[in-house]
Protein backbone atom coordinates (compact mmCIF):
# COMPACT_ATOMS: atom_id res chain seq x y z
CA UNK A 1 0.00 0.00 0.00
CA UNK A 2 1.08 3.73 -0.87
CA UNK A 3 2.01 5.18 2.50
CA UNK A 4 1.54 8.42 0.49
CA UNK A 5 -1.45 8.25 0.05
CA UNK A 6 -1.97 7.44 3.94
CA UNK A 7 0.15 10.33 4.95
CA UNK A 8 -1.59 13.02 3.04
CA UNK A 9 -4.87 12.83 5.54
CA UNK A 10 -3.01 12.74 8.55
CA UNK A 11 -0.40 15.02 7.59
CA UNK A 12 -1.39 17.92 9.75
CA UNK A 13 -1.84 16.18 12.77
CA UNK A 14 1.82 14.88 12.33
CA UNK A 15 2.70 18.18 12.28
CA UNK A 16 0.99 19.51 15.13
CA UNK A 17 2.54 16.61 16.73
CA UNK A 18 6.12 17.73 16.05
CA UNK A 19 5.34 20.79 16.69
CA UNK A 20 3.53 20.42 20.24
CA UNK A 21 6.49 18.95 21.11
CA UNK A 22 8.61 22.23 20.56
CA UNK A 23 8.91 24.91 18.00
CA UNK A 24 10.28 24.06 14.81
CA UNK A 25 11.40 25.88 11.22
CA UNK A 26 10.13 24.36 7.87
CA UNK A 27 13.18 22.16 7.46
CA UNK A 28 13.40 21.33 11.22
CA UNK A 29 9.86 20.08 10.78
CA UNK A 30 11.03 17.80 7.41
CA UNK A 31 13.58 16.10 9.10
CA UNK A 32 11.83 15.24 12.23
CA UNK A 33 9.02 13.90 10.38
CA UNK A 34 11.23 11.72 8.72
CA UNK A 35 13.25 10.56 11.97
CA UNK A 36 9.98 9.96 13.47
CA UNK A 37 9.60 6.91 10.77
CA UNK A 38 7.59 8.96 8.19
CA UNK A 39 10.53 8.82 5.57
CA UNK A 40 8.04 9.40 2.49
CA UNK A 41 7.05 13.04 3.51
CA UNK A 42 7.61 15.52 1.08
CA UNK A 43 9.06 18.58 1.51
CA UNK A 44 6.80 20.83 -0.37
CA UNK A 45 3.79 18.51 1.63
CA UNK A 46 5.36 20.12 4.68
CA UNK A 47 5.76 23.68 3.44
CA UNK A 48 2.67 24.24 2.11
CA UNK A 49 0.90 22.48 5.41
CA UNK A 50 2.75 24.56 7.45
CA UNK A 51 1.84 27.87 5.77
CA UNK A 52 -2.04 26.25 5.44
CA UNK A 53 -2.13 26.12 9.25
CA UNK A 54 -0.51 29.55 9.68
CA UNK A 55 -3.33 31.25 7.53
CA UNK A 56 -5.74 29.18 9.43
CA UNK A 57 -4.20 30.77 12.34
CA UNK A 58 -3.72 27.32 13.98
CA UNK A 59 0.17 28.58 14.29
CA UNK A 60 2.53 31.71 15.75
CA UNK A 61 5.32 32.68 13.84
CA UNK A 62 8.56 34.63 14.75
CA UNK A 63 11.70 34.80 12.58
CA UNK A 64 15.45 33.57 14.27
CA UNK A 65 18.56 35.04 12.48
CA UNK A 66 21.34 33.05 12.08
CA UNK A 67 24.64 33.48 11.58
CA UNK A 68 25.58 31.14 9.25
CA UNK A 69 22.65 30.17 7.25
CA UNK A 70 19.44 32.08 6.06
CA UNK A 71 17.00 33.68 8.62
CA UNK A 72 14.60 30.57 9.76
CA UNK A 73 11.24 31.07 10.55
CA UNK A 74 10.03 29.11 13.16
CA UNK A 75 6.04 27.60 13.70
CA UNK A 76 4.66 26.86 17.27
CA UNK A 77 1.06 25.93 18.45
CA UNK A 78 -0.98 28.72 19.99
CA UNK A 79 -4.60 27.38 21.51
CA UNK A 80 -6.34 27.12 18.54
CA UNK A 81 -3.59 24.63 16.87
CA UNK A 82 -3.68 23.11 20.33
CA UNK A 83 -7.52 22.29 20.13
CA UNK A 84 -7.13 21.33 16.39
CA UNK A 85 -4.16 18.99 17.79
CA UNK A 86 -6.31 17.59 20.60
CA UNK A 87 -9.63 17.01 18.14
CA UNK A 88 -7.38 15.64 15.68
CA UNK A 89 -5.56 13.25 17.78
CA UNK A 90 -8.61 11.92 19.28
CA UNK A 91 -10.30 11.09 16.37
CA UNK A 92 -7.32 9.08 14.65
CA UNK A 93 -7.16 6.93 17.71
CA UNK A 94 -10.75 6.16 17.41
CA UNK A 95 -9.89 5.22 13.38
CA UNK A 96 -6.46 3.44 14.04
CA UNK A 97 -8.58 1.43 16.57
CA UNK A 98 -11.48 0.43 13.97
CA UNK A 99 -8.73 -0.17 11.55
CA UNK A 100 -6.92 -2.07 13.98
CA UNK A 101 -10.48 -3.82 14.87
CA UNK A 102 -11.31 -5.00 11.28
CA UNK A 103 -7.75 -6.18 10.76
CA UNK A 104 -7.79 -8.15 13.94
CA UNK A 105 -11.04 -9.71 12.27
CA UNK A 106 -9.54 -10.30 9.03
CA UNK A 107 -6.69 -12.45 10.56
CA UNK A 108 -8.49 -14.77 13.09
CA UNK B 1 18.01 22.27 -17.00
CA UNK B 2 20.23 19.56 -15.68
CA UNK B 3 23.79 20.86 -16.46
CA UNK B 4 24.04 23.06 -13.77
CA UNK B 5 22.46 22.57 -10.67
CA UNK B 6 20.02 25.36 -9.84
CA UNK B 7 20.51 27.88 -6.91
CA UNK B 8 17.49 28.16 -4.43
CA UNK B 9 16.79 31.39 -6.06
CA UNK B 10 16.18 29.98 -9.61
CA UNK B 11 14.56 26.99 -8.29
CA UNK B 12 11.90 29.40 -5.93
CA UNK B 13 11.46 31.39 -9.47
CA UNK B 14 10.42 28.53 -11.25
CA UNK B 15 7.92 27.38 -8.59
CA UNK B 16 6.47 30.95 -8.40
CA UNK B 17 6.00 30.12 -12.54
CA UNK B 18 4.61 27.59 -12.24
CA UNK B 19 1.81 28.49 -9.71
CA UNK B 20 1.26 31.98 -11.66
CA UNK B 21 -2.65 31.26 -11.68
CA UNK B 22 -3.32 31.30 -8.16
CA UNK B 23 -3.92 34.91 -7.22
CA UNK B 24 -1.30 36.75 -6.24
CA UNK B 25 -1.82 38.02 -2.72
CA UNK B 26 -2.72 34.35 -1.75
CA UNK B 27 0.81 32.98 -3.85
CA UNK B 28 2.71 35.56 -1.76
CA UNK B 29 1.39 33.93 1.37
CA UNK B 30 2.39 30.25 0.21
CA UNK B 31 5.22 31.11 -0.67
CA UNK B 32 6.49 33.91 1.45
CA UNK B 33 9.19 32.12 2.90
CA UNK B 34 10.65 29.33 0.02
CA UNK B 35 13.27 31.33 -0.66
CA UNK B 36 14.59 30.73 2.61
CA UNK B 37 13.36 27.33 3.16
CA UNK B 38 15.21 26.32 0.11
CA UNK B 39 17.83 27.48 1.39
CA UNK B 40 18.22 25.36 4.07
CA UNK B 41 17.74 22.78 1.54
CA UNK B 42 20.56 23.60 -0.31
CA UNK B 43 22.95 24.10 2.84
CA UNK B 44 22.42 20.11 3.19
CA UNK B 45 25.24 18.98 1.98
CA UNK B 46 25.03 16.02 -0.64
CA UNK B 47 22.52 16.12 -3.37
CA UNK B 48 21.54 19.47 -5.39
CA UNK B 49 18.27 20.68 -4.99
CA UNK B 50 16.17 19.11 -7.99
CA UNK B 51 17.54 15.88 -7.56
CA UNK B 52 16.10 15.96 -3.55
CA UNK B 53 13.06 17.88 -4.57
CA UNK B 54 12.29 16.93 -7.99
CA UNK B 55 11.40 19.24 -10.78
CA UNK B 56 10.15 23.07 -9.67
CA UNK B 57 6.96 22.01 -11.28
CA UNK B 58 6.54 18.95 -9.16
CA UNK B 59 7.31 20.48 -6.12
CA UNK B 60 4.43 23.22 -7.29
CA UNK B 61 1.79 20.80 -7.35
CA UNK B 62 3.03 18.93 -4.28
CA UNK B 63 3.19 22.38 -2.41
CA UNK B 64 -0.58 23.42 -4.37
CA UNK B 65 -2.09 19.92 -3.29
CA UNK B 66 -0.73 20.56 0.34
CA UNK B 67 -2.17 24.14 0.74
CA UNK B 68 -5.07 23.48 -1.32
CA UNK B 69 -7.29 22.54 1.59
CA UNK B 70 -7.61 25.40 3.00
CA UNK B 71 -10.03 27.16 5.77
CA UNK B 72 -13.54 26.04 4.57
CA UNK B 73 -16.39 29.01 2.89
CA UNK B 74 -14.92 29.34 -0.13
CA UNK B 75 -17.78 28.12 -2.60
CA UNK B 76 -15.54 29.48 -5.62
CA UNK B 77 -12.22 27.80 -4.33
CA UNK B 78 -14.31 24.44 -3.83
CA UNK B 79 -15.24 24.32 -7.61
CA UNK B 80 -12.19 25.68 -9.14
CA UNK B 81 -10.96 22.56 -7.32
CA UNK B 82 -13.55 20.39 -8.78
CA UNK B 83 -12.45 21.60 -12.02
CA UNK B 84 -8.88 20.96 -11.32
CA UNK B 85 -10.06 16.99 -10.27
CA UNK B 86 -11.93 17.35 -13.87
CA UNK B 87 -8.66 18.14 -14.95
CA UNK B 88 -6.61 15.74 -13.94
CA UNK B 89 -8.37 13.26 -14.51
CA UNK B 90 -8.84 13.89 -18.54
CA UNK B 91 -5.27 14.24 -18.20
CA UNK B 92 -4.94 11.00 -17.13
CA UNK B 93 -7.05 9.39 -19.49
CA UNK B 94 -4.71 11.54 -22.36
CA UNK B 95 -1.64 10.22 -20.88
CA UNK B 96 -3.06 6.12 -20.92
CA UNK B 97 -4.61 6.92 -24.39
CA UNK B 98 -1.00 8.11 -25.30
CA UNK B 99 0.30 4.53 -25.41
CA UNK B 100 -2.15 3.65 -28.07
CA UNK B 101 -0.59 4.40 -31.59
CA UNK B 102 -3.40 5.83 -33.56
CA UNK B 103 -4.61 7.86 -30.65
CA UNK B 104 -0.95 9.20 -30.43
CA UNK B 105 -0.42 10.15 -34.29
CA UNK B 106 -4.21 11.53 -33.95
CA UNK B 107 -3.08 13.90 -31.35
CA UNK B 108 -0.13 14.91 -33.56
CA UNK B 109 -2.34 15.09 -36.36
CA UNK B 110 -4.77 17.15 -34.54
CA UNK B 111 -3.15 20.67 -34.19
CA UNK B 112 -3.13 20.70 -38.24
CA UNK B 113 -6.75 20.26 -38.53
CA UNK B 114 -7.38 23.34 -36.46
CA UNK B 115 -6.88 26.47 -39.44
CA UNK B 116 -9.77 24.17 -41.46
CA UNK B 117 -11.92 23.76 -38.15
CA UNK B 118 -11.54 27.92 -38.02
CA UNK B 119 -13.21 28.01 -41.62
CA UNK B 120 -15.87 24.92 -41.34
CA UNK B 121 -16.94 26.81 -37.55
CA UNK B 122 -17.54 30.33 -39.30
CA UNK B 123 -19.50 28.91 -42.23
CA UNK B 124 -21.66 26.39 -40.04
CA UNK B 125 -22.38 29.84 -37.47
CA UNK B 126 -23.24 32.40 -40.51
CA UNK B 127 -25.60 29.32 -42.20
CA UNK B 128 -27.27 28.55 -38.69
CA UNK B 129 -27.44 32.70 -38.33
CA UNK B 130 -28.87 32.33 -42.72
CA UNK B 131 -31.31 29.48 -41.41
CA UNK B 132 -32.70 30.78 -38.64
CA UNK B 133 -33.76 34.17 -40.61
CA UNK B 134 -35.64 32.09 -43.24
CA UNK B 135 -32.99 30.45 -45.37
CA UNK B 136 -32.34 27.08 -45.29
CA UNK B 137 -29.78 25.59 -47.46
CA UNK B 138 -26.22 24.47 -47.00
CA UNK B 139 -24.94 27.18 -49.64
CA UNK B 140 -25.79 30.89 -49.23
CA UNK B 141 -28.39 31.49 -51.50
CA UNK B 142 -27.57 35.29 -52.36
CA UNK B 143 -24.89 37.64 -52.62
CA UNK B 144 -25.80 39.35 -49.44
CA UNK B 145 -25.73 35.60 -47.94
CA UNK B 146 -22.19 34.77 -49.31
CA UNK B 147 -21.26 38.40 -47.89
CA UNK B 148 -22.16 37.75 -44.23
CA UNK B 149 -20.70 34.39 -44.37
CA UNK B 150 -17.11 35.01 -45.94
CA UNK B 151 -17.41 38.04 -42.96
CA UNK B 152 -18.20 35.31 -40.45
CA UNK B 153 -15.34 33.28 -41.53
CA UNK B 154 -13.01 35.63 -41.80
CA UNK B 155 -13.90 36.47 -38.01
CA UNK B 156 -13.80 33.11 -36.85
CA UNK B 157 -10.24 32.69 -38.50
CA UNK B 158 -9.14 36.48 -37.23
CA UNK B 159 -10.71 35.55 -33.52
CA UNK B 160 -8.75 32.47 -33.71
CA UNK B 161 -5.54 33.71 -34.44
CA UNK B 162 -5.84 36.53 -32.42
CA UNK B 163 -6.96 34.82 -28.60
CA UNK B 164 -4.04 32.46 -28.56
CA UNK B 165 -2.91 33.99 -25.52
CA UNK B 166 -5.38 33.37 -22.52
CA UNK B 167 -8.01 35.41 -23.66
CA UNK B 168 -10.26 36.86 -20.83
CA UNK B 169 -12.50 34.28 -19.30
CA UNK B 170 -15.70 35.32 -20.31
CA UNK B 171 -13.76 35.73 -23.97
CA UNK B 172 -12.98 31.61 -23.73
CA UNK B 173 -15.95 30.79 -22.47
CA UNK B 174 -17.75 32.77 -25.58
CA UNK B 175 -15.33 31.16 -28.16
CA UNK B 176 -16.23 27.70 -26.29
CA UNK B 177 -19.94 28.23 -27.14
CA UNK B 178 -19.47 29.42 -30.13
CA UNK B 179 -17.17 26.28 -31.32
CA UNK B 180 -20.08 23.63 -29.39
CA UNK B 181 -22.49 25.80 -31.61
CA UNK B 182 -20.80 25.37 -34.71
CA UNK B 183 -20.13 22.01 -34.04
CA UNK B 184 -24.00 20.87 -33.62
CA UNK B 185 -24.58 22.74 -37.26
CA UNK B 186 -21.91 20.97 -38.77
CA UNK B 187 -23.08 17.65 -37.12
CA UNK B 188 -26.99 18.71 -38.36
CA UNK B 189 -26.15 19.49 -41.79
CA UNK B 190 -24.44 16.45 -41.91
CA UNK B 191 -27.51 13.96 -40.77
CA UNK B 192 -29.80 16.53 -43.03
CA UNK B 193 -27.99 16.27 -46.45
CA UNK B 194 -29.71 13.00 -47.88
CA UNK B 195 -33.01 14.22 -46.42
CA UNK B 196 -33.04 17.76 -48.17
CA UNK B 197 -33.60 17.64 -51.60
CA UNK B 198 -37.02 15.83 -51.58
CA UNK B 199 -40.66 17.02 -51.78
CA UNK B 200 -40.45 19.54 -55.22
CA UNK B 201 -37.88 17.34 -56.97
CA UNK B 202 -40.28 14.67 -58.33
CA UNK B 203 -43.86 15.37 -58.94
CA UNK B 204 -46.65 13.02 -59.38
CA UNK B 205 -49.49 13.71 -61.59
CA UNK B 206 -52.76 12.22 -60.83
CA UNK B 207 -54.19 12.93 -63.84
CA UNK B 208 -57.53 14.44 -64.19
CA UNK B 209 -56.86 18.31 -63.56
CA UNK B 210 -52.95 18.09 -63.19
CA UNK B 211 -52.34 18.19 -59.00
CA UNK B 212 -48.91 17.10 -58.23
CA UNK B 213 -48.63 14.46 -55.34
CA UNK B 214 -45.31 15.34 -53.35
CA UNK B 215 -43.67 12.32 -52.70
CA UNK B 216 -41.14 12.89 -49.30
CA UNK B 217 -38.06 10.65 -50.21
CA UNK B 218 -36.76 10.53 -53.88
CA UNK B 219 -33.44 8.73 -52.94
CA UNK B 220 -33.98 6.69 -55.73
CA UNK B 221 -34.12 9.48 -57.71
CA UNK B 222 -30.64 10.56 -57.34
CA UNK B 223 -31.74 13.29 -55.25
CA UNK B 224 -33.87 15.26 -57.71
CA UNK B 225 -31.80 15.50 -60.51
CA UNK B 226 -33.55 13.35 -63.14
CA UNK B 227 -34.94 14.84 -65.53
CA UNK B 228 -35.83 12.41 -68.31
CA UNK B 229 -35.56 8.77 -68.59
CA UNK B 230 -34.30 6.24 -70.74
CA UNK B 231 -36.09 2.84 -70.70
CA UNK B 232 -34.17 -0.17 -72.81
CA UNK B 233 -35.63 -3.89 -73.37
CA UNK B 234 -33.56 -5.94 -71.94
CA UNK B 235 -31.70 -7.04 -75.47
CA UNK B 236 -30.60 -3.25 -75.79
CA UNK B 237 -33.66 -1.79 -77.75
CA UNK B 238 -34.43 1.43 -76.55
CA UNK B 239 -38.09 2.04 -75.53
CA UNK B 240 -40.57 4.63 -76.37
CA UNK B 241 -43.80 5.72 -74.44
CA UNK B 242 -42.48 3.78 -71.91
CA UNK B 243 -45.39 4.57 -69.30
CA UNK B 244 -44.54 4.65 -65.71
CA UNK B 245 -46.57 4.31 -62.35
CA UNK B 246 -45.84 4.10 -58.79
CA UNK B 247 -47.29 1.24 -56.12
CA UNK B 248 -50.46 2.73 -55.92
CA UNK B 249 -51.02 3.31 -59.90
CA UNK B 250 -49.92 7.29 -59.94
CA UNK B 251 -47.88 8.15 -62.59
CA UNK B 252 -44.45 8.83 -62.29
CA UNK B 253 -43.08 12.37 -63.87
CA UNK B 254 -39.98 13.84 -63.30
CA UNK B 255 -39.54 18.23 -63.55
CA UNK B 256 -37.43 18.42 -66.60
CA UNK B 257 -38.04 22.41 -66.46
CA UNK B 258 -35.72 22.22 -63.29
CA UNK B 259 -33.02 22.12 -65.65
CA UNK B 260 -34.46 24.32 -67.84
CA UNK B 261 -36.29 22.19 -70.32
CA UNK B 262 -39.75 21.36 -71.68
CA UNK B 263 -41.65 18.87 -73.42
CA UNK B 264 -42.56 19.32 -76.95
CA UNK B 265 -46.17 19.37 -77.49
CA UNK B 266 -46.73 18.16 -81.05
CA UNK B 267 -48.24 20.67 -83.38
CA UNK B 268 -51.98 19.95 -83.41
CA UNK B 269 -51.74 16.45 -81.55
CA UNK B 270 -52.71 15.68 -77.98
CA UNK B 271 -50.61 17.33 -75.37
CA UNK B 272 -48.05 14.63 -74.49
CA UNK B 273 -48.46 12.47 -71.17
CA UNK B 274 -46.04 12.92 -68.54
CA UNK B 275 -45.14 9.53 -67.73
CA UNK B 276 -44.39 8.25 -71.23
CA UNK B 277 -40.76 7.72 -71.15
CA UNK B 278 -38.13 8.82 -72.65
CA UNK B 279 -39.79 12.44 -72.76
CA UNK B 280 -39.61 14.38 -75.45
CA UNK B 281 -37.96 17.56 -74.48
CA UNK B 282 -36.04 20.60 -75.40
CA UNK B 283 -34.65 23.98 -74.22
CA UNK B 284 -36.93 26.07 -72.68
CA UNK B 285 -35.90 29.18 -74.06
CA UNK B 286 -35.93 28.13 -77.44
CA UNK B 287 -38.32 30.24 -78.83
CA UNK B 288 -41.10 28.56 -80.50
CA UNK B 289 -40.77 30.60 -83.69
CA UNK B 290 -37.14 28.15 -84.52
CA UNK B 291 -38.82 25.18 -85.16
CA UNK B 292 -40.45 27.01 -88.12
CA UNK B 293 -43.63 28.91 -89.06
CA UNK B 294 -46.08 26.57 -89.13
CA UNK B 295 -44.98 24.94 -86.38
CA UNK B 296 -44.79 28.16 -84.40
CA UNK B 297 -48.27 29.10 -85.20
CA UNK B 298 -49.83 26.09 -83.57
CA UNK B 299 -47.37 25.38 -80.46
CA UNK B 300 -49.24 27.69 -78.23
CA UNK B 301 -49.07 25.95 -75.42
CA UNK B 302 -51.59 26.23 -72.64
CA UNK B 303 -50.62 27.62 -70.08
CA UNK B 304 -51.75 24.73 -67.82
CA UNK B 305 -51.42 21.60 -70.18
CA UNK B 306 -54.40 19.66 -68.40
CA UNK B 307 -52.74 16.42 -68.96
CA UNK B 308 -55.57 13.57 -68.82
CA UNK B 309 -54.38 10.01 -69.22
CA UNK B 310 -56.76 8.30 -70.16
CA UNK B 311 -58.09 4.66 -69.23
CA UNK B 312 -55.53 3.29 -71.02
CA UNK B 313 -53.10 4.51 -69.44
CA UNK B 314 -53.65 1.78 -66.71
CA UNK B 315 -50.11 0.00 -66.95
CA UNK B 316 -52.46 -3.01 -65.48
CA UNK B 317 -55.94 -4.43 -64.04
CA UNK B 318 -54.54 -3.77 -60.74
CA UNK B 319 -52.79 -0.71 -61.07
CA UNK B 320 -55.60 1.65 -62.30
CA UNK B 321 -54.40 5.64 -62.24
CA UNK B 322 -57.76 6.50 -60.70
CA UNK B 323 -57.54 10.04 -59.88
CA UNK B 324 -56.83 8.84 -56.34
CA UNK B 325 -55.12 11.10 -55.13
CA UNK B 326 -53.59 9.14 -51.87
CA UNK B 327 -49.97 10.86 -50.95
Amino acid sequence: MDSSQLLKGVLDLAVLAVLADRDSYGYDVVRRLREAGLEDVGDASVYGTLRRLFKAGALTSYVVASDEGPHRKYYGLNDVGRAQLASSATTWAAFAATMDDLLKELST
Amino acid sequence: MTNSPMTPREYAGAVREALADLPDREREELLEDLDDHLSEVAAEPGQSLEERLGSPEAYAAELRAAYGGRPAGHPRRRTARARARTAAALRAAHARLLALPPYRQAVAFAPELRPAWWVLRGYALALAVLGVIGEGSLVPRDLAGWVFTLVLVWASVWLARRSRPAATRWGRAAAAAANVVAAIVVIGALADVPGRPSEADVALDGGGPRYAVRVQDVSAFAGGEVTNIFPYAEDGTPLHGVRLYDQDGRPITVDPELSGQSLVVPCGGEPPLRNAFPLDLRPMEMPPGDDGPGEAACATPSPSPSVSPSASASPSASGSPSPSPGR
